[in-house]
């Protein structure tokens, strides 16, 4: 059973790859003639500066409320996560509106402006990383140092910072994957990256070969940022035995905490409260002009094909992640290779993803093993599928983790105690787990309510996510108009955010 | 003479409750003071607040005549030794110990390492990282990094308490002699009295946040201050005396006779001894070693005697 959910899971994969075999020369010829290199310098600039960005950022930020201490610091640590809850096209297509008037419709166009949406829309996943991996140390490590000559300051740059650098890479990794598949934010500024270009032959000329061997060139890019990332890891190992004491920070008033809280705040207002009014003003106009025009006329119906992508999508993620977890550790060796393998789509970007879907699902229609019309290509199942294999390895590194930190001589107990494999899985590993489930499961609801590329490419006839409603609305600079349903994603993944940060607290780890 | 560290009516409260409380202290120059006393006494926060990891509510830390009340941790010169080594992880051997070397030039630095892992016993080890070491070792290289710098004391924190048995004598002893080599003043706090007993110059008792002994240990032993430090050094009996006051019976220092009118309620073999709990015609419980062969089965009616001759133990403030 293993083996056919992990060979399902890579099949996408699979085939893109195979399309590279047979590549169509005079396509590439072309692209290079024209736009190829433009499209990999743009892409090489804006992974950079947005990585090197959020690097800075979400580290920093972890540091301000690790290791300091002041009135609303927890209020303050728990809001710095909540830009994970507005997709970075929402963002951009804000900030662009609000910038257009001051600096010019054409100025406001820049890859710098893209990259700082980027930024502000992506550095929660390296503050959260570096955030737990800060908590997990030992506040030990840092007295040591600073009883051997360091300032606090110092005590973080030689000490904290180098030990938390592999949870930092594990961050930056992911936006950096995060930018190289964005479709979305880019086309807001006219920047043309590869994933964009993607898009635009898939949509421009309908070659899918074509597409799919220009998406070739991601994947080959995916590739390097997790081998760069498996290198920073290095010799050294980092966990840390010892007691987790909660760290106390140093306690802070006066100047030093104003500027804390004007940073924290800060960036608050540029990423969650500047936007989210706009959002909310936009809104209001929409409705005072009767523009909630909706693609169906149906605000109703967009939130539920929403709802029922990403509720499908994360059940699905749930039940086969915990499923891999408890057979792959049956298995051993073999079992954590095809969990590996399962989870290649994670590394691929989405149009990827969805190109690959596309092309196995018409495979798959081809061989016409369903009685009557019923295709895969085009229907709820092909979207649900697409978006399993992209956020499966979400589902699997979270519960893996959290399952894996039950203690042995919990399951050990258990088992002397006349308790069989399932008995213990379901009633001693899965709820002492479940705050680590539950992270999983919010974290995979987000992702797949914000995803835009494969929604765009995969969505069946008749259901119309809130996605491709903002898509739509911005593609045609309909500010207003998308704003209604930017405001409706932003409603349904807040309370997502609270949840994440919930189980966060109660112990789960979203850092594997 | 300076004392190497000097606590003058430290006390160092936690929201109105004294964590550790009026204490007056010193660490002699080239000395090593065993701070004992039971877990939550308030020995680590005292260590902490020599180390300027917290800062006293009142009082005063001096460390070799300077006042160092309000200096930070950085500029203290004090090492420390934490019972979870607290190794960087992410730096190997030799770069742990240089971290407190920064003044030092490459060649200094390097001639220090290896003169550390030489005091350390661990030659040639500089180039490992601390995952590849064993925990004894880890606890060395901890003791080569607090000493590199030259501190002017040591706090070593339960620095032998993670460890097995047979691996920490022998490294309390290497630890011990790298300490006396180097002369390095240190305070070494610990929940164990027998490590207390054995290691220490001279030995405090802190008990609730205060101190209330410190002496050689002999004499800590002997003429123990209270009914508390005397039960805390060791299973004690104290029998009343005609003037009011108590004599202080170690077990060892009973003689079991079969036949009278105690009873053995509870017995437990230890190796060279057996440990009997005696329950005596009055009522009083005392507890007794006999040698294998002179012990008495649980249930057993005998007498006990205080064996003549000995110098018992007399409380100092009865």
């Amino acid at each position: 059973m293993l083996v056919v959910v992990s060979v399902v899971m890579a099949a996408p994969v699979a085939v893109i790859m195979w399309s590279i075999t047979d590549p169509r020369t005079e396509v590439w010829r072309e692209l290079w003639r024209t736009r190829l290199p433009g499209m990999i310098v743009d892409t090489v600039i804006l992974v950079t500066v947005v990585v090197t960005g959020t690097v800075i950022v979400g580290t920093g930020l972890a540091w301000l409320v690790t290791a300091h201490e002041f009135r609303g610091r927890r209020l303050l640590s728990w809001l710095l996560m909540t830009p994970i809850a507005i997709p970075g096209y929402v963002l951009g297509f804000v900030w662009l509106d609000t910038l257009q008037g001051p600096l010019g419709a054409r100025a406001v166009r820049s890859i710098w402006l893209c990259a700082a949406v980027l930024i502000a829309s992506l550095y929660p996943y390296v503050y959260v990383f570096a955030w737990s991996a800060f908590r997990e140390q030992s506040p030990r490590t840092v007295d040591v140092a600073r009883t051997l000559g360091c300032s606090s300051f110092t005590a973080w740059w030689r000490v904290v910072v180098p030990m938390a650098r592999p949870s930092i890479a594990a961050g930056a990794a992911l936006v950096a994957m995060e930018v190289l598949t964005d479709v979305g934010t880019v086309r807001l500024f006219n920047v043309s990256t590869v994933a964009d270009g993607v898009l635009r032959v898939w949509f421009g000329t309908g070659d899918r070969d074509a597409a799919a061997e220009l998406a070739v060139l991601l994947i080959a890019a995916a590739a390097c940022l997790i081998a760069v990332e498996r290198v920073l890891r290095g010799r050294a190992r980092y966990t840390q035995v010892g007691t987790r004491s909660t760290t106390a920070g140093r306690p802070i008033t006066g100047l030093r905490a104003a500027v804390v809280n004007t940073v924290g705040w800060g960036v608050l207002c540029l990423a969650v409260v500047v936007p989210v009014g706009r959002l909310v003003r936009g809104a209001v106009q929409a409705q005072q002009l009767s523009q909630t025009a909706t693609i169906s006329g149906d605000l109703g119906f967009h939130i539920v094909s929403s709802l029922k992508v990403a509720g499908a999508a994360t059940i699905a993620c749930l039940v086969i992640g915990t499923t891999m977890v408890f057979i792959a550790r049956e298995r051993g060796r073999w079992g954590a290779a095809l969990g590996r393998l399962a989870s290649l789509g994670y590394a691929v970007p989405g149009p990827v993803v969805a190109i690959g879907v596309v092309l196995t699902l018409a495979a798959v229609d081809r061989w016409e093993w369903w009685p009557g019309d019923v295709l895969l290509v085009g229907s709820l199942v092909g979207l649900v599928y697409a978006m399993v294999v992209r956020f499966l390895a979400v589902a699997h590194h979270g519960i893996g983790a959290s399952v894996g930190k039950v203690s042995p001589s919990a399951v050990a107990s258990a088992r002397t105690l006349g308790a069989g494999r399932l008995r213990v899985a379901t009633r001693v590993e899965l709820p002492l787990a479940r705050a680590g489930i539950l992270a999983a499961a919010t974290l995979v609801a987000i992702d797949s309510l914000k995803e835009l590329p494969v929604t765009l490419l995969l969505r069946p006839f008749g259901v119309e996510p809130l996605p491709v409603w903002v898509w739509q609305a911005t593609s045609e600079s309909l500010w207003v108009q998308a704003s209604v349903p930017s405001l409706m994603i932003v409603a349904i993944a807040m309370p997502l955010v609270g949840m994440l940060l919930w189980s966060v607290e109660r112990g789960a780890q979203v850092v594997s | 003479m300076t004392s190497a560290v000097r606590l003058a009516s430290v006390t160092r409260r936690i929201g109105g409750r004294p964590i550790v409380d009026d204490v007056t202290l010193e660490v002699r120059e080239h000395e090593l003071l065993a701070l004992v006393g039971p877990s939550g006494c308030g020995k680590s926060t005292l260590l902490r607040l020599i180390a300027g990891l917290e800062r006293p509510t009142s009082g005063t830390i001096s460390l070799g005549g300077l006042d160092v009340t309000d200096v930070a941790p950085e500029r203290r010169r004090i090492g420390l030794v934490f019972q979870e080594h607290a190794l960087f992880p992410h730096m190997t051997v030799g770069r742990n110990i240089a971290f407190g070397l920064r003044r030092f030039d490459r060649r200094r630095r390097a001639e220090r390492i290896d003169e550390m892992l030489e005091l350390v016993r661990l030659p040639g080890a500089s180039q490992r990282y601390p995952h590849e070491l064993s925990g004894g070792e880890q606890q060395r290289v901890a003791l080569a990094r607090a000493l590199a710098p030259e501190p002017a004391a040591v706090l070593l924190d339960e620095p032998f308490a993670n460890l097995d048995a047979s691996l920490r004598d022998e490294l309390r002893a290497d630890v011990i002699a790298a300490l006396r080599e180097r002369g390095a003043a240190a305070l070494l706090v610990t929940h164990d009295r027998d490590e207390a007993l054995a290691l220490g110059d001279r030995v405090a008792i802190m008990r609730d946040g205060a101190i209330v002994q410190v002496d050689r240990p002999e004499v800590v032993w002997t003429e123990p201050a209270d009914e508390f430090v005397a039960g805390f050094l060791g299973p004690v009996t104290l029998l009343p005396t005609s003037h009011g006051q108590f004599e202080l019976v170690r077990p060892h220092q009973f003689d079991l006779i079969s036949g009278g009118d105690d009873r053995v309620v509870e017995r437990e073999f230890r190796g060279a001894v057996w440990r009997h709990t005696i329950i005596r015609s009055d009522g009083m419980q005392l507890i007794v070693d006999a040698e294998p062969g002179r012990d008495l089965e649980v249930g057993a009616m005998c007498a006990v005697t205080v064996r003549p001759g000995l110098v018992l133990a007399r409380l100092a403030r009865p």
